[in-house]
């Protein structure tokens, strides 16, 4: 029995350690404040101690001090059972809490994460509309830089706007759900075989219990029901650690996939704006070549938007260089 | 001593600017020279503001002159919007008032939210509406952390969320929802919370990313419900469990029905030992002990802690 565990076990105070049931119901209590803010001192941990140290002494002496050595034995075991129970149920309180936690961070991660691809969408919109704006813009300046320019674009003729790509956001979605469909099948079966096992562990304690009951029958019964409920209690724990831990599987797996899908958006957005860098650029230079008519056009007060509308973007830019 | 000096610097920065913009008012509007120059005076105008926001960065003791100089870089930048509004460079004018409004922000929130405000005109006039309701978020921010005054935030929370639906982004809306409900429901105005919880957990109950969460809000609208009345409770419970069979097996829902069993034999205590057993697992939040402590109330019984 190691420092750390013992300083977790907290003995209930003494008026209710006459009737072992409700030991198991009320420790739980205190235990759960015990595990879930493990820092603070045990003040009942010396009374432990305290108490254990004349017995093992006594065990260890042949002298008989109103109880025979095996029935000191007995006893001794049976309190290091009980210790190991609680702790083990302890232990489990304190690792679900660990699991709805990381659930809880989980789950406000998928959020944001949502959210965040939500604008990486708006922003790979905007930059398409950008793409639009610019080719417009070109036509524009063009056909401004000289008549030739215009008879040019006569010819290539209108851009065409590119139907909003829909197809490959619901194909991603579907990606995504058969991983988590997959994954939950598998999740089936693994509950299939659940009960088997669960019926091994409890044939596996029961079998222990009734051990421990039939060595020491005169002050067994209290005790084999304690350490049923402690069982009880430690496998109710463990189904809920198992639920929490599928679910956090599945919020991974989701994590995962909607990462998975940013990244390739962030990949196609870092290309479309170094693609459409090189024409704004162009585009906001070209201005001061503009010939003695559009600039007469701005010197009265006329811009060259009388030809069409520029991206606002655009216009601080050309108001400068003019 | 450099503090000084940029202090120094930037005053006389603006009153070149100011010459300027004079200089230009006197020839007659619409001259070519006179767009230059108030463009120029915008320029400037910028960079003094950029030079008082350094001022402030070097001095860190004094908070008064800090304030002082803060107000400052907001003021130049209130003047760089109102040149920029002159010359119809509407998105340049709106970055210097929200400029402005960030300068404003620690050293006077009202002007900073008038700032703010205006920039927002602006863009929605643009049909910019998604960085309208992004610096409707920021006003709110200010009205939460400033000057606490949570129902003008509840209305901007709203409006912000409004203008992201209306942009498609779904789970901004929703993150500003959320905190419309949150305060609502400190607010007592328990309707509306519910409306807002429901509305947000059934949109996300079908995500598959999301619905972890759908539980806490089915979660936090039952308990809405429990302040307002019990039956209600029971029967909104009911329709959730329905709605949504993962509630079920959620502890959150445990935890109702416990609740809802001390309220009907008006049993205080096990109404505390089921919020502390859960509390052990789970912390619970400011939000939640307010509610649970107003139910709790409603039960007659002493009102106690809950921890």
């Amino acid at each position: 029995m190691t420092a750390k565990t013992r300083s977790f076990v907290k003995r209930p105070p003494p008026s209710l350690t006459a009737n072992g049931n409700e030991l198991a119901g009320t420790t739980h209590f205190f235990v759960d404040k015990q595990m879930a803010y493990p820092t603070s001192l045990n003040p009942f941990a010396d009374d432990n101690e305290e108490d254990f140290k004349p017995k093992r002494g006594g065990f260890e002496d042949e002298s008989d001090s109103g109880m025979t050595d095996v029935e000191r034995k007995q006893r001794y075991l049976q309190q290091e059972v009980m210790r190991t129970a609680q702790s083990a149920v302890d232990s489990s309180y304190r690792s679900l809490s660990l699991i709805y936690e990381s659930e809880k961070m989980g789950v406000e991660t998928a959020e944001e994460l949502v959210r965040q691809g939500e604008v990486l969408k708006r922003t790979d919109k905007m930059l398409d509309n950008m793409d639009e704006d610019l080719k417009t813009s070109q036509r524009h300046i063009t056909s401004i830089k000289s008549v030739w320019g215009g008879f040019v674009n006569y010819f290539k003729g209108k851009p065409e706007t590119k139907p909003p790509p829909e197809e490959p956001k619901t194909y991603q979605a579907n990606e995504r759900q058969t991983a988590m469909s997959g994954s939950r099948g598998h999740e089936d079966k693994y509950q299939a075989s659940h009960p088997n096992l669960r019926k091994l562990d409890t044939a596996g304690f029961g079998a222990a219990a009734s051990i421990d009951g039939s060595s020491s029958r005169q002050n067994g019964f209290p005790q084999n029901r304690y350490l049923r409920d402690a069982h009880q209690t430690l496998d109710n724990n463990l189904d809920e650690m198992s639920g929490g831990l599928a679910r956090l599987k599945n919020l991974g797996l989701g994590l995962q996939a909607e990462i998975d899908d940013q990244d390739d958006s962030i990949g196609s957005l870092i290309n479309k704006n170094t693609r459409l860098s090189d024409p704004i650029r162009h585009q906001a230079s070209d201005r001061p070549t503009c010939p003695l008519r559009s600039r007469i056009k701005a010197g009265w007060g006329m811009d060259c938007q009388a030809d069409g509308p520029l991206p606002p973007s655009l216009q601080d830019k050309s108001h400068e260089k003019l | 001593m450099d503090n000084s000096g940029k202090e120094k610097e930037a005053m006389q920065l603006m009153a070149e600017a100011d010459k300027k913009v004079k200089a230009s008012g006197s020839f007659l509007g619409g001259m070519f020279g006179g767009n230059h120059k108030v463009e120029d005076a915008c320029e400037i105008y910028a960079r003094a503001a950029n030079m008082f926001k350094m001022a402030k960065n070097w001095s860190v003791v004094n908070v008064p002159t800090i304030n002082a100089v803060r107000s400052a870089a907001g003021n130049a930048f209130c003047q760089a919007a109102r040149l920029h509004m002159q010359l119809q460079n509407k998105l340049d004018s709106a970055t210097s008032f929200v400029d402005a409004g960030n300068a404003y922000k620690k050293a006077d929130p009202p002007e900073a939210i008038n700032c703010l405000n205006q920039a927002i005109d602006i863009y929605t006039d643009m049909g910019r509406f998604t960085i309208a309701a992004k610096h409707h978020i920021t006003i709110a921010e200010i009205y939460e952390s400033e000057l606490v005054d949570i129902e003008k935030a509840i209305a901007h929370y709203e409006q912000a969320a409004d203008y992201y639906k209306g942009e498609e982004s779904n789970s901004s809306a929703n993150k500003c929802l959320l905190k419309v409900g949150h305060y609502s429901a400190q607010l007592e105005q328990y309707q509306k919370a519910i409306e807002i919880y429901e509305q947000v957990a059934m949109s996300t109950m079908d995500n598959p990313l999301l619905k972890y969460n759908a539980k806490e809000y089915f979660f936090k609208a039952s308990l809405c419900h429990f302040i307002v009345d019990e039956l209600n409770a029971k029967l909104a419970i009911e329709k959730y469990e329905e709605m949504f069979p993962a509630f079920s097996d959620s502890r959150e829902l445990k935890l109702l029905k416990k609740l809802l069993e001390a309220h009907e034999e008006q049993n205080s205590e096990a109404f505390t030992e089921a919020v502390k057993e859960f509390d052990s697992v789970s912390r619970l939040d400011q939000w939640l002990t307010t509610m649970l402590l107003r139910i709790k109330k409603t039960i007659q019984g002493d009102a106690g802690d809950l921890k």
